[in-house]
């Protein structure tokens, strides 16, 4: 057993006993309150007194007896120890003695006290300690003592400690001292004799408030607030004078602060603790005792002691010390329900089968046997890891069920007890075994209608279903009609489908099974019937999510197996299923076939008790591409007047990387840019209408979600076509006929008119009396000056601009002059004649088809 | 003859570039350790030597002068080895930086320079006994502080006598290079008095 390291300091009969450490090399010595040690010691400190002690004076004699004698002080761990003894005499009091000290440093009071000796004390020796703020070497200290008992005092007697006295080189007090975080230190420099102190300063720390004062004519002080640890390096306290520099090493940390204690046993022979490790000190770490056993070499926040462990609650306790102080941790707990097993060991394997195995291992500490145990049996099969439990009193072996047949294991196990469970063991080693072989399992069978043939074809079983190398399957196909006629082929490993000339107005049942050296597997089937031939049935689009397609669809009552999912590239002859339990109408498919860009037809079969039925038919992209440029196959124009015509071949399914909602054409010309467009994705031409006879490029695209694309770019000068200009030309030439035509029917009908404008008859003149006669001269008559009959309206009349009134293709006005009943021959035309007059009437328009003529 | 002497310069060679490189590291390794101590450049270590060998004596002929700097360097290793155990003991905080790697380095170095001083010691004389232990254990200060200084006193010792290395290997290598004049000259001289 390790003794706790003994104490140093001695507080005889003293009301405080004051805590304190000193560093001496590599040890660290503590004050505790053992007596026995206390008395022990007190023989050594009186021996160290006497070298370092000085004798001291009384005052004056003639005092009471009980004046202080043999009165020494000293340095002990840098408090100032002050021991007297006591006249035999004053044993006889009955009172309580007090004793009155003053500390004087250099020669000023700086602390007074009164120290109160009970009555069945005097006699004796007496001490009293007393931590200076300055440390002892630098300065003398100096104590005087005097008794007081009942009122009555006696002399002052009076002892020093003297101060070191400057040697050759710098000396710096304290030395190499251990200072707790939040204390204010002070540092002394004691220069040589005829150097001139410089300055004194704190390196290697943080800054901190610091003060210097002069103690004499060579020693000087250094206070500093220390308030931060010296993590990683101590600090140095340097003096200098002139050229001289001395310094001394202060480290600043941490009383211990360690939490958490947590014991538990492994074997019920040692107890084993953990706790969270406090902040420790620069190159004087926290030591740690465990049932007052050192944990000395154990790892860090962890002890373990030898120690018998049985029922019941006790308190397991560890002691962290350091130079600045000590604490105690305590956890109170039965051990026997804090068991933390050793692992399993000696793992074996036996009755090794296709699907079952027995593990089984052993124990290192007997007492396990009777524990109440619960173990977890880690199976990894190479990709996964199964956990299966199990419990029973010592369990030491199990065994394991469903294992797949000709395939590597490796099992590992961990327990804990079932009762007050604590913590699970570490694992045990692995142990490897090797199931035997077995006939494979049923094939996964399906068909596909290829060229007016029917695939049949079949997944090929993986490793964990073929339980043995696989030889070969063997086809079986049977006429429902003739049962009796089976067909048998057999197909070599690894071809996994066999196209068959099935007759698409028979049923047929086809088998499928795989064989390996262990025999036949069960056989899979499935029936082929002119239902399981594609209707033409409407596809819908799908589009792909996360580089699969989710489907679903509706619950069909007849779906007694469940349903197939299969698909195929539009481009392709291979297919892939998947099957789905009757339970559910959705699926998520993904295939490392899947390719983006790729169109694929998806179809949905109900599965029933004789062939599948075709639900429904999809057809979409994992996930769409942009069509690449130059997709449009022989892309032509063809113009017509100013009309141009783009046409291009049928887009095949194949080259389609994504689904074409219509398709853009632009007609681009130095200037312009025309756009065309279609939604019609099934077209096939687009049409730029009144263009300019330009020289142009037309583009056409197709319109996906990927945006315009396939580009294929196409140039066409546009000129004038031969026929258009003959049409034109004689276009041209027939109108200005037709109209030279027109415009001379109308000057011949309405010649007179425009004679009377053009060339009016130059009035005769007018003779009266008898020279002229009235028969030789055929007078000139005007219509206006003839007598005229208001016009019979016909119809809606509209007012010439010339204020003339027309007539057209008939007359379709009577006249009717009685005064003069003159034939109009001569001026009125018999039929298609104009009639023009010169009449203040309103114009009157006959209105025929949308066009009005003057009336 | 010609052929042990070039063999010499090789060697000789060869150790000035590893003083070299001692000194080299060596200023390094006082760099770190004044910065680690936040020690200023002009701290003051007391002027005596720690290595008890003088080498500066006219009297001493090249073979002396290797004996000498080879029982001084390995004083030096001794030194090393004691500075850097202390350190260990009392002022490590258990963290390998860069101080650390450079302590070794100078340290391995040193027990190079030592080999190669051994080397050029039995190549001037195949008889000689060459040991590399160190009479008395090497003591320092018990107190941090005089401990910290009086590293930094071992590693400018090291410093010293790499210096001093190369300044005596440098001055072997001239010897050595005069003999090889003489001697080409007295074999033409030779050849001459035969065609006399």
């Amino acid at each position: 057993m390790t003794q706790v390291p003994s104490l140093k300091i001695l507080c005889i009969f003293s009301p405080v006993c004051t805590v304190n450490a000193y560093r001496n090399k590599n040890k660290t010595f503590f004050i505790t309150d053992i007596v026995d040690t206390m008395t022990r010691l007190l023989t050594v400190m009186v021996l160290f007194s006497q070298v370092f002690a000085t004798r001291v004076t009384a005052d004056k004699p003639g005092a009471p007896q009980c004046e202080p004698q043999n009165m020494l002080l000293s340095n002990v761990s840098r408090e100032l120890l002050v021991t007297w003894e006591v006249h035999a005499s004053c044993a006889s009091l009955r009172d309580q003695l007090i004793y009155e000290l003053v500390v004087l440093v250099e020669d000023k009071p700086v602390h007074q006290e009164e120290f109160a000796v009970m009555a069945d004390h005097i006699g004796s020796s007496h001490s009293w300690s007393w931590m200076s703020f300055l440390p002892l070497e630098c300065a003398s200290h100096s104590v005087q003592i005097r008794s007081r008992y009942t009122n009555q005092t006696g002399p002052w007697t009076t002892g020093t400690l003297p101060g070191l006295e400057p040697s050759a080189e710098i000396q710096v007090y304290p030395q190499d001292h251990v200072f707790e975080v939040g204390s204010r230190a002070t540092f002394c420099c004691i220069v040589p004799l005829g150097k001139t102190f410089s300055t004194m300063f704190l390196s290697n720390y943080r800054d901190a408030p610091s003060n210097m004062s002069m103690v004499n004519n060579h020693t000087y002080a250094l206070t500093v607030d220390l308030l931060w640890p010296t993590l990683v390096s101590d600090a140095d306290v340097k003096c200098k004078a002139q050229m001289d520099e001395g310094g001394s090493c202060a480290i600043v940390g941490y009383p211990p602060s360690d939490t958490d204690l947590q014991c538990e046993t492994r074997d019920f022979q040692s107890v084993q603790c953990f706790w969270t490790v406090g902040p420790q000190i620069f190159s004087d770490p926290t030591t740690y005792w465990l049932l007052e056993k050192s944990c000395n070499g154990q790892p860090k926040g962890k002890c373990s002691q030898k120690v018998k462990v049985n029922n019941g609650e006790r308190n397991w306790t560890l002691i962290a010390r350091n130079v600045l102080g000590s604490i105690e941790l305590v956890d109170e707990a039965d051990l026997t329900k804090r068991v933390y097993m050793y692992a399993p060991a000696h793992m074996t394997v036996s009755a090794v089968s296709a699907r079952n195995v027995t593990i089984a291992w052993t124990w290192t500490v007997q007492q396990y046997n009777l524990l109440n145990l619960t173990c977890q049996i880690n199976l990894y099969d190479g990709t996964t890891n199964i956990q299966i439990e199990m419990c029973d009193i010592g369990l030491q072996s199990v065994v394991l069920n469903g294992l797949i047949p000709n395939w590597s294991y490796s099992a590992k196990v961990q327990c804990a007890t079932e009762t007050d469970f604590w913590k699970w063991s570490e694992w045990s080693k692995s142990i490897s075994f090797h199931t035997k072989g077995d006939i494979p399992d049923a094939l996964d069978v399906w068909m596909h209608n290829v060229n007016h043939q029917t695939l049949i074809i079949w997944k090929l079983l993986e490793d964990h279903q073929s339980h043995g190398h696989i030889i070969d399957y063997e086809v079986t196909w049977t006429d429902l009609a003739k049962a009796e006629q089976e067909n048998k082929i057999c197909v070599v490993h690894p071809t996994h489908s066999i196209a068959l000339n099935l007759s698409t107005f028979q049923k047929y049942i086809v088998k499928v099974t795989a064989r390996n050296t262990y025999g036949s597997s069960d056989p899979s089937q499935i029936f082929i019937s002119s239902q399981s031939q594609d209707p033409e049935m409407i596809t819908s689009r799908i589009n792909g999510t996360g580089g699969g397609f989710s489907l679903s669809w509706a619950a069909n009552v007849t779906a007694s197996c469940g349903y197939i999912v299969d698909w195929y590239p539009v481009s392709g002859n291979s297919s892939e299923w998947l099957k789905v339990p009757p339970s559910n109408t959705s699926a998520t498919i993904y295939s490392k076939n899947f390719k983006d860009g790729v169109r694929y037809i998806l179809s949905v079969y109900i599965c029933t008790e004789e062939a599948p039925v075709l639900l429904e038919k999809r057809e979409g992209y994992v996930k769409e591409q942009r069509i690449p440029d130059n997709m449009f196959n022989n892309l032509r124009w063809q113009q017509h007047a100013s009309d141009v015509t783009i046409s291009w071949d049928q887009i095949s399914l194949k080259e389609q990387s994504a689904h074409i909602y219509g398709y853009v054409l632009y007609c681009i010309d130095e200037s312009t840019v025309l756009r065309v467009t279609t939604d019609d994705p099934e077209a096939t031409s687009l049409t730029a209408a009144k263009l300019k006879m330009y020289s142009y490029t037309f583009t056409v695209h197709a319109l996906t979600s990927e945006g315009e694309c396939g580009l294929t770019t196409i140039n066409a000068n546009l000129s004038i076509q031969t026929d258009d200009l003959v049409s034109a030309i004689i276009i041209s030439l027939v109108t200005a006929f037709t109209l030279v035509l027109l415009i001379t029917v109308v000057c011949y009908r309405s010649w007179a008119c425009i004679k009377q404008k053009i060339y009016p008859p130059i009035p005769e003149p007018v003779l009266t009396g008898k020279w002229l006669s009235p028969k030789g001269v055929v007078p000139y008559c005007p219509k206006e000056e003839l007598p005229v009959a208001v016009p019979k309206l016909h119809s809606l009349p509209r007012m010439s601009n010339d204020g003339y009134i027309c007539q057209r293709d008939q007359l379709i006005t009577s006249t009717k002059i009685p005064e003069l009943d003159l034939p109009l021959k001569k001026n009125i035309l018999q039929t298609s004649s104009l009639t023009s007059t010169r009449l203040n009437i309103p114009s009157v328009w006959v209105g025929n088809s949308g066009e009005y003529y003057p009336v | 003859m010609a052929l042990r002497r070039s063999r010499g310069m090789t060697i000789v060679s060869s150790a000035v570039s590893v003083a070299e490189q001692l000194q080299h590291d060596c200023s390094i390794l006082l760099e770190l350790f004044r910065k680690k101590e936040s020690f200023s450049s002009d701290v003051t270590v007391a002027d005596s030597r720690l290595v008890s060998v003088q080498l500066s004596s006219s009297r001493l002929d090249c073979q002396d002068k290797l004996w000498c700097l080879y029982s001084a360097l390995v004083q030096c290793r001794a030194l090393m080895d004691k500075a850097i155990s202390r350190e260990e003991e009392e002022l490590s905080s258990g963290q390998t930086g860069e101080y650390e790697k450079q302590r070794k380095v100078v340290k391995d170095r040193v027990s190079f320079l030592i080999a190669k001083t051994g080397e050029m010691i039995k190549s001037q004389d195949s008889s000689a006994l060459i040991t590399s232990s160190v009479g008395s254990e090497v003591v320092c200060p018990t107190a941090l502080f005089e401990l910290k200084l009086w590293v930094y006193r071992v590693y400018k010792e090291v410093d010293y006598w790499a210096k001093m290395a190369i300044s005596t290997f440098q001055a072997l290598r001239g010897n050595l290079s005069v003999p090889t004049r003489r001697s080409r000259r007295s074999n033409m001289s030779s050849r001459g008095e035969l065609r006399r």
